[in-house]
């Protein structure tokens, strides 16, 4: 008899833990269905807002000056409840969004995936109506212009934007640059000093014979960061000149990995001596395996900036714009540096240890709207060149 | 082949099994064991056959110890309870099975399959799945392919169990003539007596591990040893001795025939006491009256229980439609020949 | 075997089956529609058709080793651990069951840290130098993991065969091995089908073991992935997807009418403690010595995983260190409590209308119930990612679809982007499990025990509750601990489906293997295995209370008796 009614009392938790967890969804259906979601609509309803409550807000922006950040949007009462959901490609970030939710009392959850998942994610949800992610944050640029061109972001005139190099933000205010990812490369110096090669410096010195079948790289069909190299790469040799390199360096390869982590985990393990890697400008690896060295090629190297983004249909527009306001005020950009190592956008942010330093990393000059419109026939031409 | 089983004995965690067993089975003779379920038979024959190691004891063939001997290697064939027909072959290929692994050729099985199915009585049934044979066929099958292996030895534990009443009779006969026909000696594991009497050269009764009676059918019947062997045989009338007034005129009729000493049971058979009326017999100290307690007809036969005093005696006699039955109640006379007495 | 059918059974009976439909059928159906519907897409260039055939090339060629490899393997681990006496035997029978709490993903890992081209095995210890990507890496994880499913349940089989069979063939001169090949093998011959069935499928359906040690070698699952991450094509992806269906169909269809009708197992055996006490002195030494090489290399994988998460550098530093358990504060709690609550309510949902579909089925023989049957054990054929897929295409449109278009001033339910929709479908893959227990359930279950009740004077009700209930209780016990445990660790249905809020842990691990953090992975996921064990544990005893306070009474009686 007791088991019973144990079972029946486990039924019920289990039911009532479904029925929680979907219960809000309707309701957000609901509202979702009212076309007001349209950027002056909403902020047109967000500055009344702020008008009501003139005097906290004041207040507000005072001690915001103070903490290093401001925002327009930001209503601490109004606010606390809030959980924005976010997606993004690396848990690394966590120690960020903390200190957000420390400042400004809004929670948020993030849901780590791969760029393309993100992408495929938004395209859906907007199919069906039903935005999950209030904000987008980390990522390869050209992801998110190609969400942009989609209809699929939702453009901010960020004041705190203003500070940002051009080429770091994107002109309509769908996406600003937060952090730089460089390509870099992961080197295996024991193997090297093993065979007796030469220390890597140069693009052409990835085609010495001794690392035939010892470059790691990933299939830039699959990862963001490999197609980032390819493409600086035909932008700066030119087409001809590029393929021709290209050609020479899919020789070296043994296969493409399918994701971008997996060269530098490879040379980390032996697998190969150098790996193409993008990072954030870190020394991590370096620090940890006496064996490793991260070179920057002096003849230029790939990068992109890692974006920031609100999704387009957002239940919490404002809030989402307190996150990217915070996220390039000082405060945020300088929480970024300290806690993921990170070369952040601004130049006004104090750089951490352990951090390389920008200034000394040759970069190649990259045209990223470029990058996004001509993905597939640079995907399609490098099919060609694979060996059959 | 004849078969030497001395001082067997399998323990199981603790548990004794088999008790230090004796047994001597002559060439060509048919054993059965016979006892409740429990009582040690299977296992005995599993040892005998070697599918079970005894804790202790030897088994000897003819002249040759075999007890280290794998089953394999022991030309042993068993008849099991359920058949244990390979549900994926066919008649012939279970028949066949043991000549099979020999190596012999085809036609050779062919014909010995055939030979064995017709002894048998499965003619023609060559081809048949296991699935679609009746019990009765399935037996025969088992026995078929216990057969064509040429066996020294033939075990059977509890073959005709699941059967029907008629079909076990029938079956019984034919694995006795089947038997006797090939000569080849055989041990029959049954907890049935009447089976057991019927078809057995030797019957040895087991309980709690021991053999209690090793000896001819008629013996075991006849004149038990021991007080379980004459339940288990069947029979009603097992007095113990002590639960006798030695003064009364019962105990000295029964004792009559035969010195009680040393023995401590009675055994009399119910159709060994004749009944007459109180009326007609002669009134005299000698003679013993009791009351028909019930009745129960068995087939042609009247079965009374009476009451002697404290004492419950089963009569039979025979039905006849001329003769008056005894009514409940009523008194009788009783008559019974001391010989027909056996103490234990 | 028609009973009288209640008619509460009939409503259940009726939402079960629209269940069925709606998040079995429909999900299954819209990959193809959704696949063959995209007309443009890079399939259908040559190029595009050439790889998914060498994928379809991989995926067959791998499972098919593995299949033969780790059925095999699982037969002669499950022969010498049932049916032989040594010393050291328990030992063993308990690392054998490790896979099912194996850390997911990170075996691959210390795979390659191992056997890899400077392995500690293969490069420190033997000097050789071979890449471990590829098919090799592939298969030798697989059939790690798989044989121990493929043991499982090939051990039920063998303790259901009738043994009397072995003795007759034995008494009539069989050697062993002539035994084991013309009696032991043929008579399990469907179960042994049935386990390569499901090894097959679990290789055909593992996409992560080929992306984190394929290499250049992928297969049809792991591309299926690629597709959609790298080359943010999901019509592509499905329309491979149907590629991967149709031999896995084709296996399952193979199995269901063909392989599994003939069926030898006896009713009444005893088959405890049985000893092939005549096995050949070399064959015995050679089945245990297989059997602890295998177990040996499991428990190695296993060792070098809690190394991983112990030392400083997994594969490199090992100098012992608690920095990724230390690490693991950082991260939330709540994947873990996401993981757990998951696995739990889909297990108790899916086995209880898995079992109770069962009863269903077998003794009141429904309308539709070859069609339910089929629906209810259709995804166990279909790889989990691709099932997830499915969800994504069909869910993404309003419930019930048709509502999109002449509901329209309704508030329509979009399941997509909801938590309920990774419940929905991990209840609709486990159901099978439950069915399954339920009908091995039912072969000892008369039907006339429940008309004897009827006919005693109890209700419907009564009698379902205290008489059908009690009996399919254990069916439903086994079925809750497989899929508890399953469900901790899924993740293929689910990845595409998971939202911010509910994100699982084993998510987390996948996200941590593929940044350069081995060893945080090691310690997560060796935190997740450690937790399943520990709710396993619980479930276990919260099943057999009765049993486990009885057992601890059992020395005070005593005492009380004396």
């Amino acid at each position: 008899m007791k088991r019973k009614l144990l079972l029946v009392v486990l039924a019920i938790s289990a039911f009532l833990m479904i029925a929680c967890s979907s219960s809000n969804t309707p309701a957000e259906q609901t509202a979702d269905s009212t076309p007001a979601n349209t950027t002056e609509a909403a902020q047109s309803s967000s500055e009344s807002t702020a008008a009501d409550t003139s005097a906290d807000t004041t207040q507000d922006t005072a001690a915001d000056t103070d903490a290093g950040w401001h925002s327009d949007y930001y209503n601490a009462e109004a606010m606390k409840d809030i959980t924005l959901n976010m997606y993004g490609v690396t848990d690394t970030i966590i120690p960020v969004l903390e200190q957000f939710t420390a400042d400004t009392g809004i929670k948020v959850e993030n849901l780590t995936m791969q760029n393309g998942e993100i992408l495929q994610r938004l395209i859906n949800e907007s199919t069906a109506g039903t935005p999950i992610a209030d904000i987008w944050f980390t990522g390869g640029a050209d992801t998110f212009i190609s969400a942009a061109q989609q209809g699929l972001l939702h453009a901010y005139d960020a004041p705190e934007g203003a500070v940002l190099d051009d080429i770091m933000k994107d002109p309509d205010g769908y996406w600003y640059g937060t952090s730089l990812t460089l390509v870099n490369w992961v080197v295996n110096t024991a193997l090297i000093d093993e065979y007796g090669l030469k220390m890597p410096e140069t693009w052409d010195d990835l085609l010495q014979e001794g690392l035939k079948g010892e470059v790691s790289m990933s299939d830039p069909a699959s990862s963001g960061t490999a197609y980032n190299t390819i493409s600086a790469i035909l932008q700066v040799r030119g087409e001809e000149e590029g393929w021709a390199y290209l050609d020479q360096l899919i020789g070296q390869v043994p296969y493409f990995t399918a994701r971008g982590s997996d060269p530098a985990n490879n040379v980390v393990a032996g697998e190969a001596i150098v790996g193409i890697n993008a990072s954030n400008g870190d020394r991590e690896l370096e620090e940890n395996n006496a064996n490793i060295k991260l070179v920057y090629p002096k003849d230029g190297t790939g990068w992109w900036p890692q974006p920031v983004a609100i999704v387009e249909g957002t239940q919490n527009l404002d809030a989402a714009k307190v996150f990217i306001d915070w996220m390039l005020s000082k405060k945020g950009m300088q929480t970024l540096a300290d806690v993921r190592y990170a070369a952040v956008a601004r130049d006004d942010i104090s750089i951490p240890d352990g951090i390389v330093d920008i200034k000394t990393i040759q970069l190649f000059p990259v045209d990223f709207q470029a990058n996004a419109a001509n993905r597939e026939s640079i995907l399609l031409e490098w099919q060609s060149h694979l060996p059959q | 082949m004849s078969i030497e089983i001395k001082a067997i004995s399998k323990d199981y965690n603790g548990f004794s099994a088999l008790k230090a067993i004796d047994l001597h089975i002559q060439k060509g003779e048919l054993l059965a064991l016979l006892g409740p379920s429990g009582c040690g038979k299977t296992t005995l024959l599993r040892i005998i056959s070697g599918l079970l190691e005894p804790t202790g004891g030897e088994i000897w063939f003819d002249d040759i110890n075999v007890t280290k001997w794998e089953t394999q290697k022991r030309q042993t064939a068993m008849v099991f309870q359920n058949y244990a027909l390979f549900p994926h072959m066919s008649v012939e290929e279970n028949v066949g099975y043991g000549l099979k692994i020999k190596h012999l050729p085809k036609a050779t099985i062919r014909k010995q399959v055939d030979e064995v199915l017709e002894m048998v009585e499965l003619s023609g049934m060559n081809e048949r799945s296991i699935q679609s044979l009746s019990g009765g066929q399935k037996q025969r099958a088992a026995l078929a392919r216990a057969l064509i292996t040429k066996p020294k030895i033939l075990l059977f534990d509890e073959p005709l169990s699941n059967l029907d009443e008629k079909l076990r009779v029938s079956m019984r006969q034919e694995i006795r003539r089947i038997q006797q026909s090939t000569g080849i000696t055989a041990i029959y594991v049954t907890h049935d007596q009447r089976e057991a009497m019927a078809i057995a050269d030797k019957i040895a009764v087991m309980n709690y591990g021991e053999v209690l009676q090793y000896d001819r059918p008629e013996a075991v019947y006849h004149a038990p040893s021991n007080v379980f062997t004459a339940d288990f045989m069947g029979h009603v009338n097992i007095l113990p001795l002590s639960d006798l007034p030695s003064e009364s005129a019962f105990y000295r009729k029964l004792t009559a025939g035969d010195s009680p000493r040393g023995k401590s049971h009675l055994l009399l058979p119910p159709n060994e006491i004749l009944l007459t009326d109180a009326d007609t017999a002669a009134n005299d100290t000698n003679t013993l009256f009791a009351a028909v307690a019930s009745r129960e007809l068995i087939g042609n036969v009247i079965r009374y229980r009476l009451n002697l005093g404290s004492i419950n005696l089963y009569a039979d006699s025979l039905y006849r439609a001329s003769l008056s039955l005894y009514e409940l109640g009523q008194t009788v006379a009783i008559d019974f020949s001391p010989n027909a007495i056996h103490l234990f | 075997m028609h009973l009288r059918t209640p008619s509460p059974h009939k409503l259940i009976y009726g939402i079960i089956f629209l269940f069925l439909v709606y998040f079995i059928l429909l999900p299954v159906v819209s990959i193809v529609f959704y696949g063959i519907s995209s007309s443009d897409s890079l399939f259908f260039t040559t190029k595009g058709f050439q790889n998914s055939f060498i994928h379809l090339r991989h995926s067959l060629s791998v499972a098919i080793i593995v299949t033969i490899m780790a059925t095999v393997l699982g037969l002669i681990l499950a022969f010498t651990l049932h049916r032989m006496a040594f010393a050291g035997k328990r030992v063993l029978k308990a690392l054998v069951l490790l896979p099912f709490i194996n850390p997911p993903f990170v075996g691959s890992i210390a795979y390659i840290m191992l056997f890899g081209k400077r392995g500690l095995i293969t490069h420190q210890l033997l000097g050789l130098t071979i890449s471990p990507f590829g098919m090799r890496g592939i298969v030798t994880v697989q059939v790690l993991g798989l044989t121990a499913l493929a043991y499982l349940l090939i051990s039920s089989a063998i303790q259901k065969t009738d043994i009397s069979l072995e003795e007759a063939a034995r008494t009539m001169g069989a050697s062993e091995g002539k035994v084991l090949l013309t009696v032991t093998l043929p008579m399990m011959a469907p179960e042994i089908a049935g386990t390569a069935l499901l090894v097959f499928l679990a290789s055909m359906s593992d996409f992560s073991t080929p992306l984190i040690i394929g290499g250049s070698y992928q297969t049809l699952a792991s591309n299926l992935y690629i597709q959609i991450t790298g080359l943010y094509d999901m019509q592509s992806a499905a329309l491979s997807g149907i590629i991967l269906l149709l031999p896995c169909f084709m296996a399952f269809w193979l199995h269901k009418y063909h392989l599994s009708k003939r069926s030898y197992f006896s009713d009444d055996t005893t088959a405890s403690a049985i000893v092939n006490r005549t096995l050949p002195r070399h064959l015995k030494g050679m089945m245990i010595g297989i059997s602890t090489l295998y177990l040996t290399f499991l428990l190695g994988q296993y060792l070098f995983i809690v190394l991983g998460a112990l030392t400083k550098q997994w594969g490199y530093d090992y100098t012992f260190s608690l920095a990724h358990f230390q690490s693991l504060k950082g991260t939330q709690i709540k994947p873990f409590i996401n993981s757990f609550k998951l696995a739990s309510a889909t297990a108790l949902f899916a086995s209880g209308t898995g079992v109770f579909l069962a009863y269903l089925l077998k003794l009141h023989r429904p309308k539709f119930a070859t069609a339910a049957d089929l629906f209810a054990t259709l995804p166990a054929a279909v790889p989990g990612i691709l099932f997830g897929i499915g969800y994504l295409v069909t869910f993404r449109y309003p419930i019930l679809g048709i509502g999109k278009f002449w509901l329209t001033p309704l508030p329509s339910i979009v399941l997509l982007g909801t938590k309920a929709i990774v419940y929905l479908i991990c209840i609709a893959r486990f159901m099978n499990i439950g069915l399954r227990a339920g009908y091995a359930l039912l072969e000892h279950v008369h039907p006339d025990i429940e008309n004897a009740s009827y006919n005693l004077g109890a209700g419907q009700a009564r009698t379902f509750f205290s008489i059908m209930l009690p009996q399919m209780k254990s069916a439903f016990f086994a079925s809750f601990l497989r899929s508890f445990s399953d469900g901790m660790v899924t993740l293929g249905a689910i990845i595409l489906l998971i939202i911010p809020s509910n994100k699982v842990a084993v998510q987390q691990i996948f996200t941590v293997v593929k940044s350069n953090a081995s060893g945080d992975a090691a310690a997560i996921a060796l935190l997740l295995s450690f937790m399943t064990l520990i709710f396993l544990g619980f479930y276990y005893l919260l099943f057999n209370f009765r049993d486990v306070i009885k057992r601890l009474k059992a020395p005070f009686k005593k005492e009380v008796n004396a």
